[in-house]
């Protein structure tokens, strides 16, 4: 069954086409990958799959679990169980970490024992203390992102770039947290990756390759991550144009 | 008693006297009001404990009430702690009294001053004799009733040589109306005292605030101080002077949430006089509707190895309202660190969508922004007070929006 499906979806932002026609689905169980070079629009995407208010949707449609959900709000959306992790999550003064977790988990009834499990998971236990995001690593910044949007308990999630920036053993940690939000209850993953790092220690069965705001191609996910490797994301062009 | 007419000299002198900063006001409009001072503190509990005074008194180590210009309770229930009226106190001690009389706050700063000097009423005198630590808070509350009233209450507050106490001063109006209310505090932190005062404000639409208040730090001394108002008003205007000396230590917030019409000329002048004293100013503005905030914070370094930093934080929830934000640094020595940082804007979009993305409504997002920004350092009080005091904010996070 397909958790998420973009269909000939189309995107504007302050009057800019930022995504042009892009379909993809995922499936229930699956993990797929979204590759693309800086500024193909892969985020732009993820915002429009969320509903944010500044990326308006000329074109297309999204379905969830088979429902059109194009004119839903982003709060309308976030309660269905699709969310998004970001790529830059804000630092917020003022808030502690463990404060903010704990207001997460209760609204999505996830139990007390569950976030100490995902902390222990994602070590980051000593930082639950300290003002969210304020002075945190790039490692640590991406692991707090993981562990709080698991806190939601979400249905369906898209990573934004989880492996950028971040050294070899938060890319472990990152994916057994990502393996445990499907053992409470996550359906599908939609990972936007430069690298796919990721896939290494995660089993994903598709990618796509978006270029210039259009998916060029798709195919297996380790084939198409190995000759991005080999080839970079000229690839999937020069494939396609002959 | 003589010693006290030279005071009322200088204040007959200032009356005229305009004030430094913010709106004049005159001062003809409002006079002292007597009331029956038999009110029933329970039917406006909602009130007292909005601005953080326990009716039952209960975690209290000791009391004091005044309605306009009444005295309705003064009790003391931990030895080593005097409360009384300053009436009562410049009876049983006269001229003993003269080095904690108009010493950190001076007589003729202003009209507000000497008009509290010679139409004043009332004041709580609060001593905590040497070496005294007293774990849980006092409780001091003035409230306001009556149209055109003036009060004008002259406080002291005297910690001596080692002892430490903890201040909750609740000032609210139990009803709109107009008037004026000027306090004036002293506080005396004797050597390696420290005295934490928290002062919470709750006043109604055409109320005008003049708080006048001086603090005298010690050798070593440490103060604290909290002042948080979440109001309507008229207009405010407090600038309250530190005097540190060597190695003292104050750390010194106010969070302003203003509303309506509401203008606030608010901040603290910190001087550093005593080697190695420090200290912190943190304000915290927010304003909504038509309101107006000036933040000030100005740190006089004069002293070798003092060190001062200011943190001026506004936060805009509505397109008419204003926040200007004023630090001053004035080092006069040249061996002392003195810093600032500012920042005025308006709620972060990218941060209110961030939270809805994290399964927030948008109003909830906004408030645990606004929780955020009101966030202030506690630095070592009593944990009564701390969740007193937290309390108080979450209050206002939420009611804010």
């Amino acid at each position: 069954m397909r958790i998420l499906e973009a269909k000939e979806l189309s995107v504007e932002t302050n009057g800019k086409l930022v995504v042009n026609k892009v379909s993809l689905h995922v499936n229930t169980g699956e993990i797929i990958l979204l590759f693309g070079p800086n500024g193909s629009g892969k985020t732009s995407f993820t915002m429009a799959l969320l509903g944010h208010p500044n990326y308006k949707i000329v074109g297309g449609k999204i379905y969830f679990y088979g429902n059109d959900i194009t004119a839903y709000s982003l709060e309308e959306r976030i309660s269905l169980g699709l969310t998004a992790a970001f790529q830059f999550a804000p630092e917020l003064k003022g808030i502690k970490l463990g404060e903010l977790a704990r207001e997460i988990a209760e609204r999505h009834c996830v139990s007390e024992d569950t976030l100490n499990e995902l902390a222990k998971i994602l070590q980051i236990g000593y930082l639950l203390d300290r003002y969210v995001n304020v002075g945190f690593s790039g490692g640590e910044r991406k692991r707090v992102e993981i562990f709080l949007t698991a806190l939601q308990s979400p249905k369906f999630v898209v990573f934004d770039e989880p492996d950028s920036g971040v050294d070899r053993d938060s890319v472990v940690l990152i994916s057994k947290a990502i393996e445990k939000m499907f053992e409470l209850g996550l359906k599908g993953a939609l990972i936007i990756t430069h690298t796919g790092f990721l896939t290494k220690y995660l089993e994903a069965s598709r990618a796509y390759v978006m270029i210039n705001r259009r998916i060029v191609c798709e195919g297996p996910a380790e084939i198409i991550k190995d000759h991005i490797i080999k080839y970079g994301f000229n690839m999937c062009v020069m494939k396609r144009s002959r | 008693m003589s010693w006290h007419n030279k005071y009322r000299e200088l204040a007959r002198n200032a009356l005229s006297k305009i004030p430094a900063y913010g709106t004049d006001i005159d001062l003809s409009q409002f006079a002292p009001k007597e009331t029956k001072g038999d009110i029933d503190l329970h039917s406006i509990s909602d009130i007292l404990e909005s601005v953080g005074i326990s009716v039952d008194s209960q975690n209290r180590a000791g009391e004091y009430y005044q309605l306009e210009s009444i005295v309705l309770e003064r009790l003391s229930k931990t030895p080593g702690l005097e409360i009384m009226s300053l009436e009562e106190a410049l009876d049983i001690y006269g001229r003993d009294l003269e080095p904690y009389f108009w010493k950190a706050v001076k007589v003729d700063t202003d009209k507000f001053t000497a008009i509290a000097e010679l139409a004043g009423k009332g004041g709580y005198f609060i001593r905590i004799k040497k070496g005294q630590r007293i774990q849980i808070p006092v409780q001091t509350c003035l409230l306001m009733s009556m149209d055109q009233s003036l009060q004008a209450p002259h406080n002291i507050v005297i910690a001596e040589e080692g002892s430490e106490v903890s201040l909750i001063t609740g000032c609210a109006a139990m009803r709109e109306t107009v008037g004026l209310h000027v306090g004036v505090t002293e506080i005396y932190v004797g050597r390696k005292a420290r005295v934490n005062y928290v002062m919470i404000h709750r006043w109604s639409e055409a109320m005008h605030i003049r708080p006048r208040m001086g603090v005298i730090v010690e050798e070593g001394g440490e103060y604290v101080s909290h002042y948080i108002a979440f109001t309507k008003l008229k207009t405010f205007q407090s600038m309250p002077r530190v005097v540190l000396y060597d190695n003292a230590r104050a750390y010194l917030s106010s969070i302003i949430a203003l509303e309506g019409n509401a203008k606030a000329d608010s901040g603290y002048l910190v001087e550093l006089k005593g080697s190695g004293s420090s200290s912190e100013i943190a304000s915290r503005s927010i304003t909504k509707d038509r309101s107006e905030i000036i933040a000030r914070a100005h740190i006089v370094g004069s002293a070798p190895e003092v060190r001062g930093h200011i943190d001026c934080q506004g936060l805009l929830l509505s397109e008419s309202s204003r926040i200007l934000t004023i630090p001053i640094l004035d080092a006069v020595y040249d061996n002392v660190m003195l810093t600032h940082e500012a920042a005025v804007g308006k709620l972060s979009e990218d941060k209110i969508i961030w939270l809805m993305a994290r399964g927030f409504r948008r109003e909830d997002a906004e408030s645990i922004l606004v929780r955020g920004f009101l966030r202030v350092d506690l630095p070592d009080l009593p944990p009564v007070v701390i969740g007193m005091i937290e309390n108080t904010l979450r209050i206002i996070a939420k009611s804010v929006l």
